[in-house]
């Protein structure tokens, strides 16, 4: 997402779960269907590796995960 | 051109070809080319980006930021349990799950005109 800022990702990370809830999809009766978010932002500065940063994210995505899913780690 | 004795043009003498057939013939193969490059950078279940437009994308707006210092945010989700639900529920119904999230989120990511990609094949861990 170019030209967007950290808060403004995690602002569209949280639409997104709620989005998911939205759609309501049965998984079990006790569970909905539901998704995980990992959250990155770039600063355009040099040095920085893009594998590094998708990775670190990847990462972020997975904590998320095993935190409990329905979740978003920054 | 055809010239009498004395060298003085007579009369021309020209071909037409109806070229309509091959040019709508090309046209036709132009469209099918376009179709097959949008076709190639889909996901065929959800109709949203495939990985190979992510990569490029993601490449191409992370040089971008490089050179402008804007800042540039990446979201990775993954459905919960997604295995689970196969399990549960079964392939085909798996396969309608997809279809209703990434309808889902492409609302969203078309209204801040954002890319949304799905990734298939990633070993899931949860």
């Amino acid at each position: 997402m170019p030209d967007t800022t950290h808060e403004d990702a995690m602002a569209l990370a949280e639409h997104c779960r709620a989005a998911i809830a939205a759609v309501g999809i049965v998984h079990t009766e006790a569970h909905p269907l539901s998704m995980s978010f990992g959250v990155g932002t770039h600063d355009g500065r040099d040095g920085a590796d893009l594998r590094e940063f998708v990775e670190g994210i990847d990462r972020k995505l997975y904590a998320a995960k095993d935190g409990g899913r329905d979740a978003i780690v920054a | 051109m055809i010239r009498d004795d004395a060298g003085e043009v007579t009369s021309l003498v020209g071909f037409m070809f109806d070229i309509s057939e091959r040019k709508a013939r090309e046209e036709h193969i132009e469209q099918l080319q376009h179709t097959l490059m949008a076709l190639s950078y889909q996901d065929g279940l959800t109709g949203v980006a495939n990985r190979r437009r992510f990569d490029e994308v993601l490449a191409a707006e992370w040089q971008k930021s490089r050179e402008t210092g804007a800042p540039l945010s990446l979201i990775l989700g993954d459905i919960d349990c997604f295995k689970s639900y196969n399990d549960l529920h079964g392939h085909l119904q798996g396969d309608d799950c997809l279809k209703a999230v990434a309808h889902g989120l492409k609302r969203i990511a078309k209204r801040r005109a954002i890319l949304l990609p799905v990734m298939v094949g990633k070993s899931s861990r949860s």
